[in-house]
């Protein structure tokens, strides 16, 4: 795949050799400029194979994402499932969201996230990867509501907030476990965040 | 198409020992193994009743795997090497001296002294001198654009008589190439390939990961993505059949990454990833 930034529209992919791609329209919500850098629309779809009305190349958009990011796929970057969240519960695939400060989240991180079992959508906020000395680390996994604006949006905390939901950031229930830093350091996405 | 019976291979077996399985091998005198991923083991079982028999602790997350001589190589995607060991899982040292990128996936030719390596990372195959330790022999085929470059290189099946090496490449479709499996000689001579692109369904194979090589030509390749492996015809081109299909019940494929051909029935054996479960298919392997 490509790693730079496609800058126009399907006519730029055509002209690139992608005629296979040609029979593709954007869809409404996605500004094709805005796809992530590290993935070209044919890393997922392909017109004449699609089975489905998304054009995607075949069974299931999990096993797609694991297709390469699971082990023995094709990227060196590995991700699992968390607790029973799939990929698309936190990524849009097409990347292209922007969060409630106007601004796009890193990762092809969604700007609002549905946890099973809810109905509530939380914002996502996530413009930084925090820093190993923690906070402050604005918008980042957790920051302890950095922007004191009463509420939790960031990756992690998102979720990770006060009840009903999960909590357990401490036994305590408390945000001081490790805000502002580089959680996945620790909890890394290969492991589900899990270790 | 309706999908040809898959015999399950033990619900205990799966329930108990896998939690990611992700390639299977067997050695000459017909021990088998699987890697487990995020168990971060390499699990021994019975082919004939289909029991575990032991496993062994690998320190990070394992893919590639090969076994002969009374040994077994493992692919260690965490430490970027591969890891020996004896069958009965005591750890001998690193093979090859060399640090592997991401040792996707390896198979071994004993008649002619070389163990041979996927290295994923390095989008490169790496050829060793099975003696000893390991050495280095040849690095075929580094990245590049030319049709019989590597990509994305994942999975591997050697022909020792003719000495040839099977290499499951994804391709990279915006620069028009296809998902494939190139075929090179042991000193990196291109000798062909079969394209994942064609047939009514548009593509034989989309994301392909691990191979296995039939009779009179027929190469094996499970489709990591599709669900199912397709048995394609290497003078031709063409597809033969396609076996399995995509889904979670038993029988069905999800993230298949293996396939194995075994024993004189020629059954196949296929890891399926996302289920956590080896599949049988008696006599698979004579399609
Ligand atoms: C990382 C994988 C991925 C990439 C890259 C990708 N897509 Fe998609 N696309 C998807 C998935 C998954 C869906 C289905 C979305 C759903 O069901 O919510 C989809 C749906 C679509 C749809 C139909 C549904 C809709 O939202 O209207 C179109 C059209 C589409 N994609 C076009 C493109 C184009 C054009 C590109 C390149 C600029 C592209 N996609 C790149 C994964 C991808
Ligand atoms: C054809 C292989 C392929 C498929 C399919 C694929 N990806 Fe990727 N993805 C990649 C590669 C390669 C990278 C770049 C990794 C790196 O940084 O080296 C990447 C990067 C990413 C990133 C990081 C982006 C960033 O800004 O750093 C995310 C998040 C991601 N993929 C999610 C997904 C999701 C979700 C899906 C399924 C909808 C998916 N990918 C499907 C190959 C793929
Ligand atoms: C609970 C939310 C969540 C789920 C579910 C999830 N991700 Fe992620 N993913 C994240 C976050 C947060 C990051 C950013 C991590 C970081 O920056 O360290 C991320 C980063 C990534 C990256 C880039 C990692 C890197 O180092 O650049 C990839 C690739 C990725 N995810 C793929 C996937 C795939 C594939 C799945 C499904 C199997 C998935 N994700 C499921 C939240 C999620
Ligand atoms: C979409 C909602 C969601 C998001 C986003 C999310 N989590 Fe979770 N997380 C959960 C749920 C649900 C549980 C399970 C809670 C329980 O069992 O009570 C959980 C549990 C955990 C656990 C405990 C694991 C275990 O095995 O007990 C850890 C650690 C964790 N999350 C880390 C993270 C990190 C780090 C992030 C950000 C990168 C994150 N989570 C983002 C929903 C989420
Ligand atoms: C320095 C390593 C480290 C970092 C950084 C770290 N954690 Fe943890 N985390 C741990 C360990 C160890 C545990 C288990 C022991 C415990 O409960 O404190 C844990 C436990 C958890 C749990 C589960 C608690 C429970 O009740 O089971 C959650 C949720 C969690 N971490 C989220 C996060 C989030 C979100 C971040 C980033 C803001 C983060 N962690 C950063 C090491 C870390």
């Amino acid at each position: 795949m490509k790693r730079t930034l496609l800058s126009g529209g399907i006519a730029v992919l055509a002209v690139t050799g992608l005629a296979i791609l040609a029979g593709l329209s954007r869809p409404a919500n996605m500004p094709v400029s805005m796809l992530n850098a590290k993935h070209n629309c044919s890393d997922c779809h392909l017109t004449h194979t699609g089975k489905t009305p998304d054009l995607l190349i075949g069974t299931n958009v999990e096993v797609l994402c694991l297709s390469c990011h699971g082990p023995a796929g094709s990227s060196p970057v590995k991700a699992k499932n968390h607790k029973g969240h799939t990929c698309v519960v936190c990524h849009n695939p097409h990347d292209g969201e922007f969060n409630r400060f106007g601004n796009r989240n890193l990762k092809m991180m969604r700007a609002i996230v549905t946890p099973k079992d809810s109905t509530l959508q939380r914002p996502v906020t996530f413009e930084s990867r925090g820093t190993d000395v923690g906070q402050p680390a604005l918008h980042s996994f957790c920051d302890k509501d950095g922007d004191l604006d009463g509420v939790y949006d960031n990756v992690c905390d998102t979720c990770h907030r006060s009840s009903p939901d999960w909590h357990r950031y401490t036994q305590a229930s408390s945000h001081n476990h490790n805000p502002g830093r580089t959680c996945t350091n620790c909890h890394a996405h290969s492991d589900g965040f899990k270790d | 198409m309706a999908a040809p019976a898959l015999a399950q291979f033990g619900r205990p077996l799966l329930v108990q020992r896998f939690e990611s399985p992700t390639r299977i091998a067997a050695d000459e005198g017909g021990r088998m193994f699987v890697t487990d991923y995020d168990r971060k083991s390499v699990v021994r079982i019975d082919p004939t009743d289909r029991r575990y028999l032991s496993s062994m602790r690998v320190d990070g997350k394992v893919t590639g795997l090969a076994a002969h001589g009374g040994r077994v190589y493992v692919g260690n995607e965490s430490l970027d090497r591969i890891d020996m060991f004896d069958v009965s899982g005591t750890y001998l040292g690193q093979f090859g001296g060399i640090s592997v990128n991401d040792p996707t996936e390896m198979a071994i030719d004993g008649e002619h002294d070389r163990l041979i390596a996927v290295d994923t990372g390095a989008k490169c195959i790496r050829v060793f001198s099975l003696e000893g330790s390991g050495t280095l022999v040849s690095t075929i085929s580094g990245p590049g654009l030319a049709n019989h470059l590597l990509q994305h290189p994942t999975g591997l099946a050697v022909d020792a008589a003719a000495q040839e090496i099977y290499v499951a490449d994804g391709g990279d479709i915006d620069n028009l190439i296809e998902p494939r499996v190139i075929i090179f000689g042991y000193d990196g001579t291109y000798h062909g390939m079969i394209s994942g692109s064609g047939g009514t369904q548009g593509y034989f194979f989309s994301k392909p990961q691990g191979l296995a090589l039939g009779e009179s030509g027929h190469v094996f390749v499970v489709d990591g993505f599709l669900g199912r492996v397709a048995v394609m015809d290497r003078a031709t081109g063409q597809e033969v059949t396609t076996i399995g299909e995509f889904g979670e019940k038993v029988g069905q494929l999800r993230l298949p990454l293996d396939v194995l051909i075994y024993g004189e029935n020629k059954d196949l054996y296929i890891t399926s990833n996302q289920t956590r479960r080896v599949e049988v298919i008696a006599e698979g392997g004579k399609k």
